[in-house]
């Protein structure tokens, strides 16, 4: 069971379709006064379905990314006594079985992300995604100076220190929820380090795919993959 | 008459330019790049022949070669400057929003 002070955080962006089937299953390992879910400006009716579930809800005016909806997340956090925070995904893409790894991952790390791929088993990524996906595990790595298997996973965990911190500076661009904060974690002395779970394709929401849609993915990707060495490799 | 003209035009920039910071329509750094624009049409336009100068000079074969220049180089950083103001305010704008939905949040539920 989770302890106490830990906040499971989930942002939310027109999730109507898989949010209800996410908190009941959440719900039998989290107690509902753990949970916050951040509406990331939904056009549909996620935050109502939300509230009648009797989870706590937070409504952001427009939708901000993921960024945005965890920066809330960690400011709630932190004005309301918790000490660490989970993030989980609403499209029920996490398990909350492994919810208690990450938590135990906190005792030894300020920051703790779920990787898909410590478990050797066949979570599906495209091949072009892939190889972006490991490119930028292995520059992170390098940078951080910890093996990383799965930047890009946003299961993770945050200690009290990294919700200090993330609640006042927590990337949102593209990408820099997942891959950028984990350079702002190094570079605010907070140790990451890394759990392995298990996902679960996902259950409703919209994927990306099509051959257009993915080019536009790809392309974006190596844009922030782009941005991010600017922003890490020349500085010391 | 087309000096006239000119000079008419590059004395109505500048007043506007400074009528704008009178009216505090324009911020004060945004002030830097456009006074020496209003400066500059102005000096032109009363001695046309500076331009002339200034493109032999700098080995320009048609004076008008380097004012599109010019007008390249200024446009360049103004819209530079913009986009940066635009992040600026992109940023300062989350940090509302979130500030709202806690505050939206606190009073829904702590009454």
């Amino acid at each position: 069971m989770i302890s106490e002070g830990t906040l499971v955080c989930i942002p939310a962006l027109n999730e109507s379709e898989a949010i209800v089937g996410t908190l009941t299953r959440l719900v039998s390992f989290v107690p509902k006064s753990n949970i916050l879910v951040i509406d990331d400006g939904s056009q549909d009716d996620t935050a109502q379905k939300c509230r009648d579930f009797g989870v706590r809800t937070v409504s952001l005016a427009f939708n901000l990314g993921v960024g945005a909806a965890m920066r809330t997340g960690f400011t709630f956090a932190k004005r309301n006594g918790f000490n660490k925070v989970l993030q989980f995904d609403a499209d029920g893409q996490h398990l909350p079985e492994f919810l208690e790894v990450l938590e135990e991952g906190l005792d030894t790390y300020d920051v703790v992300v779920g990787s898909r791929f410590r478990y050797d088993d066949t979570y599906q990524v495209g091949k072009v995604r892939s190889a972006a996906m490991k490119f930028l595990c292995y520059t992170v790595s390098r940078l951080i100076g910890v093996k990383l298997t799965d930047v890009t996973s946003g299961f993770r965990g945050a200690s009290s220190r990294a919700i200090e911190i993330f609640s006042i500076n927590y990337p949102t661009e593209y990408l820099g929820d997942t891959v950028e904060s984990l350079m702002v974690a190094h570079k605010s002395n907070l140790s990451v380090g890394e759990v392995g779970v298990r996902m679960q394709p996902r259950l409703g929401g919209v994927p990306s795919n099509g051959p257009l849609r993915s080019a536009f993915s790809m392309a974006r990707m190596l844009g922030a993959i782009l941005i991010f060495i600017i922003n890490n490799s020349l500085s010391k | 008459m087309l000096r006239l003209s000119t000079l008419a035009l590059a004395l109505f920039i500048f007043w506007y330019i400074v009528f704008s910071i009178r009216r505090k329509s324009l911020k004060e750094r945004y002030v830097a790049v456009w006074i020496p624009i209003g400066l500059i049409a102005v000096v032109i336009a009363v001695f046309p022949v500076s331009i002339r100068f200034a493109a032999k000079v700098f080995g320009f074969q048609v004076a008008s070669n380097l004012l599109l220049l010019m007008a390249v180089v200024f446009l360049t950083i103004i819209v530079f400057q913009l986009t940066a103001a635009i992040s600026r305010l992109e940023t300062k704008l989350e940090r509302v929003v979130v500030e709202i939905a806690l505050m939206k949040d606190k009073i829904d539920n702590d009454s």
